[in-house]
């Protein structure tokens, strides 16, 4: 049988969140505030939505991370117009850089505050306050552990064995930091968490902190016509290389498997960065060879899950993702976008590796099956497919009104809606 | 889109059942698994008065030997059909098309008898109430034009059942109950071409078992079907082959195809030509030539007409050389 099969590579670029806000205003582009209670529990208000992408996740991170918490103590509240401040929103790729950032600013304001109080107990200068592994330290007096040195970014829960030794329970941190507060005098080189949160309570009254970003004037392309819409405060680059084979007489495409490296400046949860780069090829799949909206007059055709064909797991190549990581200046710890970045470049390595099996060149996605095929018989010199109203569909030089596959030909019937009087029962 | 308000009702034997259908005739339909008639139920294309759920009748259930072939149940679910080692062993045909049915959860709730009284399927006709109102009517459901073919007045919305064309290969019989007690007949006569009135079984009738003859017991066969979501999708297009060898030739054949016609068909030439040859790639070719000529795609599912019609001679030829091969 004549299959096949072809290797194809594409690179692609996207944007970690438009620089120049949608709606057309000064307003930040995202606000984090957030609050931490007596027992140290750290509650951050954010708009960021969270549609799976891991955006509580990342906040969490940020702000553990900035804090030298653990991740535990975290608690998000998300996309609560009635308690939360405003974010753009999940789109463009842009939460972790922006909302990322703006957590990060938020847990810093916080953090000064706890250094300063954290500094009087500590009898050092503010600066030299070190907030690590749920403890606050005077800079020289924090030794790494002796194992399993956590790195430097990635904020960590104490253990059970950790909180055993440190001797306390929740809820009698309140009390024990009183009684510490008589009994001991003389300064220390360590405070935990709760501690130096109590002694910033103590000190300020409430412990807030809001951060806000909106990327920096250069990023936004001042005056350039189409300024408004390209420009972005960093851009991630993404690298695939698809297998797939190609039956000659159907024009049938599978792909087998799809390398994708990504650069996401620094992976702040790499795990997340992997699950969204597969769900980025695996939409980019859906693109290349399956999903299309067809029109006739106005009315899509195929309105419904049932026509409009996502792949399903039956189609569904393995997928070897591979973080490259770089630090991004601007970026939250360095990192940029691992959203939609690695959708784009999976069409083309897939259009790459059709030619690289079949030496035609599609210049029209998706790569369905009949459009394959018409042009593999165009090249073959076969009888012509006429699938397209005489378009080839390796060089498309006009707009149809209902995507590439004209099956509905002509000006079809006229359309006089009828009285619906043989309908039984409401339109619902 | 919500379910219209019906009465359901629920025989609890076939007497029951269609007594309540003689009962209620003009307002009832029969509902099995259900996979297929309750989304048309929520776009409106039905809207009967009652609901006759024949779930209830054990008697229609079931896969058992019968004169040397099978007796299956109108209600045996397509899973039970896919793991039956009878029909695996003697009618595997069967098997490769109730495999591809939908995705395994619809197999677990479809029945055969519902998937060879499938609806025709047209994408003017299966939308919503409120689609099919803004562009117009067509013949299959309240209106006189048909959007497929301009002009005529013929349906042409297309038969999408997977099973039925394997059973046509295996010259199976259909029981019908009725009012005037049952009746039988070959699969082959059941259908219409007619895609507004696919069938003809009565509406106070119930199609209850489908016979299998041991004549066909032991034919080899393949289901081939042209579907652009592997996980569920209605065939674009299908093919089934069934057939005896004897001494490295066709002793008897069978091809039919679904989804490009309004019924499924069984292509009579290329069975005739098969006979008493050996499947060469020439034969092959031949076979593949006359199904794709019986075929009359147009343009009631996805992809073109005319890529589906090419799809039905590639998988034809196919499907002949596979088999033969076996």
């Amino acid at each position: 049988m004549s299959v096949r099969r072809g290797l194809g590579i594409a690179c692609s670029h996207y944007v970690s969140g438009a620089a120049n806000s949608i709606i057309r205003s000064d307003m930040p582009h995202s606000t984090v505030n957030i609050k931490v209670d007596h027992d140290g529990g750290v509650v951050a208000y954010t708009g960021a939505s969270e549609i799976g992408q891991g955006s509580d996740t990342m906040t969490a991170q940020i702000i553990a991370e900035v804090l030298g918490c653990g991740l535990a103590r975290v608690k998000v509240v998300a996309a609560d117009t009635d308690l939360t401040p405003i974010d753009l929103g999940s789109y463009s790729s842009r939460v972790t850089f922006m909302n990322g950032n703006a957590s990060l600013r938020a847990a810093e304001q916080v953090r000064k505050k706890i250094a300063a109080a954290a500094a009087q107990k500590l009898n050092c200068a503010p600066g030299e306050v070190v907030f690590r592994n749920d403890r606050v330290f005077r800079k020289g007096a924090w030794e790494q552990p002796p194992s399993a040195a956590p790195r430097e970014h990635v904020a960590r829960a104490p253990s059970p064995a950790e909180v055993k030794a440190q001797g306390r329970v929740e809820g009698q941190i309140l009390r024990g930091s009183v009684q510490q507060k008589r009994t001991e005098e003389g300064p220390k080189d360590s405070m935990s968490f709760e501690e130096a949160v109590v002694a910033a309570i103590d000190f300020s009254g409430a412990l807030t902190g809001t951060g806000s970003y909106a990327p920096p004037e250069e990023a936004r392309g001042g005056k350039f016509k189409g300024a408004g819409v390209g420009p972005s405060p960093a851009y991630s680059y993404s690298a695939q290389v698809a297998d797939v084979s190609v039956d000659e007489e159907t024009g049938e495409v599978t792909v087998h498997k799809i390398w994708a490296a990504h650069d996401c400046g620094r992976a702040l949860n790499p795990v997340g960065v992997e699950g969204q780069v597969i769900g980025s090829v695996w939409m980019g799949l859906g693109q290349a060879l399956q999903e299309e909206m067809i029109w006739k007059d106005g009315l899509i055709m195929n309105p419904g899950l049932l026509e409009y064909r996502s792949p399903s797991m039956a189609e569904s190549p393995e997928i070897e993702c591979m973080i490259v990581e770089s630090i991004d200046p601007e970026g939250p710890f360095g990192a940029k976008e691992a959203g939609e970045g690695s959708l784009a470049a999976t069409i083309p390595a897939i259009a790459n590796a059709i030619y690289d099996a079949v030496g035609v060149r599609l210049r029209e996605a998706p790569f369905t099956p009949e459009r394959v095929l018409a042009a593999l018989r165009a090249k073959r010199g076969d009888k012509k497919m006429d699938l397209t109203e005489g378009v080839d569909p390796q060089q498309p030089r006009r707009f149809r009104e209902h995507g590439g596959a004209l099956r509905f030909q002509g000006k079809g019937p006229a359309r006089v809606a009828q009285p619906p009087s043989a309908v039984q029962g409401g339109d619902h | 889109m919500a379910l219209p308000e019906f009465q359901l009702l629920r025989p609890r034997t076939l007497a029951e059942a269609v007594e309540l259908l003689a009962k209620h005739a003009s307002d009832a339909q029969i509902v099995a698994g259900g996979t297929d008639l309750l989304p048309s139920l929520r776009q409106r294309l039905f809207a009967p008065q009652y609901l006759v759920d024949i779930r209830g009748v054990g008697e229609l259930r079931g896969i058992r030997p019968r004169q040397g072939g099978l007796e299956i149940g109108a209600l045996t679910t397509l899973t039970a059909i896919e793991r039956s080692p009878e029909i695996a062993l003697s009618y595997p045909v069967l098997r490769e098309a109730a495999q591809t049915v939908a995705s395994p959860v619809l197999r677990n709730m479809g029945t055969l008898g519902g998937n060879i009284c499938l609806d025709t399927r047209c994408l003017w006709y299966n939308q919503s109430l409120a689609w099919r109102r803004s562009c117009g009517f067509c013949i299959k459901k309240d209106g006189d034009l048909c959007h497929v073919a301009p002009g005529g007045t013929k349906c042409w919305a297309a038969f999408s059942g997977d099973t039925p064309p394997a059973l046509l290969c295996l010259d199976a019989e259909i029981e019908i109950a009725g009012p005037s007690g049952a009746r039988r007949l070959p699969l082959s006569e059941f259908y219409t071409s007619l895609g507004d009135a696919r069938m003809t079984l009565e509406r106070n009738e119930l199609l209850t078992r489908v016979l299998l003859p041991a004549r066909t017991a032991g034919y080899r066969g393949v289901y081939r079907k042209l579907r652009i979501r592997g996980s569920i999708d209605y065939p674009l297009a299908g093919v089934a082959v069934a057939l005896q060898r004897s001494d490295g030739h066709v002793a008897d054949a069978r091809v039919a195809i679904t989804a490009v016609n309004p019924a499924p068909l069984l292509v009579r030439a290329a069975a005739e030509a098969l006979k008493g040859r050996e499947v060469t790639e020439e034969l092959a070719a031949q076979v593949g030539e006359l199904a794709a000529r019986a075929a009359k795609p147009l343009t009631t599912s996805a992809l073109t007409p005319e890529y589906r019609r090419e799809m039905v001679r590639v998988l034809s030829k196919r499907a002949v050389t596979e088999v033969f091969r076996q």
